[in-house]
């Protein structure tokens, strides 16, 4: 399963999204984290081509899953279990 | 109706709250700290907190509020939660008013923060994340080379609107029908720009769009294409309060305080988001601190 998490470094909840997202990701092995920089250019490029629009943002094998601060544990505990099925 | 006098009443039970009360407590003050939400404020939400000293390995946001609280206790600070609707200054005697009834005291600190304030208009829940932003700098990449409009009248949507002019085609600043709250200078440099507009006298009335946003409906009945809507308006949440009390704020709401944390009124002090100074937990505690000690030092002089 891909989860990626689109940030960028002058957001000031994205620091706190990024560790809830590893954090959580480490309780399932079949998840690999991609954590994408939305002020480099691949980042915002990848963000765009998904219509990403706002930071933080979760997506889960490429579809938008959880937008904007805050989002908590169960949140993406939940929109991860949905991805398993 | 409480017949107690306590000598310090804070209003807020976030970081600035909660170490107001340590400092104020520990000196032996009477403190009673009143919380209409949850004693720990926006802190609590804090997944991961990695810059506050003391915890080089960081720490989760309601831990650290929960030693806040324990070490508040400890010195016999009293809480209650109870939504604060009134402040009146007496003179050497302020008053209180809650959902419950009200609290005299000699001095109060107002340690409430601040919320994000919504337009609330028709189509600003719809579309939030896609098109309407509340932080130009974290999200304005996404809208290169696309029209935005940035809706404000303080300092910061006017830098808004000039960092979006960077990325963004078209932008559109809209300050609302009351103008821009201050003469700021700023301004001049902005209207200078060709890819700006300052579309005055105007309210916004609604965010249209199918997936994403695509207008704004002004209350002229003028719409304008936009894909981004970026809402910079800042409150502090007690301001109506306030200026019942005769406390002075700035064109943001945002109290203003001196060096040791007073108001304009006597006795009445601020720390914390709602002075708008930091905005981090550190210097709410900072300020919390100073805010207490001033308190001490004049109900002292009361006695």
């Amino acid at each position: 399963m891909k989860l990626e998490i689109f940030f960028s470094p002058v957001c000031p909840y994205c620091p706190l999204a990024r560790k809830l997202v590893q954090d959580v990701a480490a309780r399932y092995p079949q998840v690999e984290v991609y954590e994408v920089n939305t002020y480099t250019e691949e980042g915002i490029e990848r963000g765009m081509s998904m219509n990403v629009m706002a930071v933080p943002t979760v997506a889960i094998n490429d579809a938008i899953k959880l937008v904007g601060w805050p989002f908590t544990e169960d949140d993406l505990v939940k929109q991860i279990e949905l991805s398993k099925e | 109706m409480s017949e107690e006098i306590y000598d310090v009443i804070i209003v807020g039970g976030g970081p600035a709250g909660l170490t107001a009360a340590i400092y104020a407590a520990r000196h032996n003050l009477k403190t009673l700290i009143l919380e209409g939400k949850k004693v720990g404020g926006k802190a609590l939400e804090a997944h991961w907190i990695e810059n506050y000293p003391g915890f080089p390995e960081g720490i989760k946001g309601h831990e650290l509020m929960e030693k806040f609280i324990s070490q508040t206790q400890k010195f016999g600070a009293e809480v209650m939660e109870e939504t604060v609707i009134g402040l009146a200054d007496y003179g050497d005697l302020k008053m209180v008013s809650t959902r419950k009834g009200y609290h005299q005291g000699k001095s109060i600190i107002i340690a409430t923060g601040v919320n994000r304030k919504q337009l609330s208009v028709p189509g600003e829940n719809e579309f939030k994340g896609r098109g309407v932003s509340y932080c130009a700098v974290c999200d304005g990449p996404f809208f290169k080379d696309k029209d935005v409009a940035v809706i404000g009248s303080g300092r910061e949507a006017i830098h808004d609107a000039e960092t979006l002019l960077k990325t963004s085609d078209k932008v559109y600043l809209i300050p609302g029908k009351k103008g821009f709250s201050d003469d700021y200078p700023e301004l001049n440099r902005l209207q200078k720009k060709d890819r700006l507009k300052i579309v005055k006298n105007v309210n916004v009335k609604a965010i249209h769009g199918s997936d994403m946003v695509d207008k704004i409906e002004l209350d002229n009945g003028e719409r304008l294409n936009v894909n981004g809507v970026f809402i910079i308006l800042e409150h502090v949440s007690t301001v109506s309060i306030l200026n019942d009390a005769g406390v002075d704020t700035d064109e943001g709401g945002c109290i203003i305080v001196d060096k040791d944390q007073m108001t304009n009124v006597p006795g009445v002090y601020a720390a914390g988001d709602c002075v708008c100074r930091g905005m981090q937990i550190v210097t709410a505690t900072g300020g919390g601190a100073r805010a207490a000690l001033s308190a001490m030092k004049y109900v002292r002089s009361l006695k």
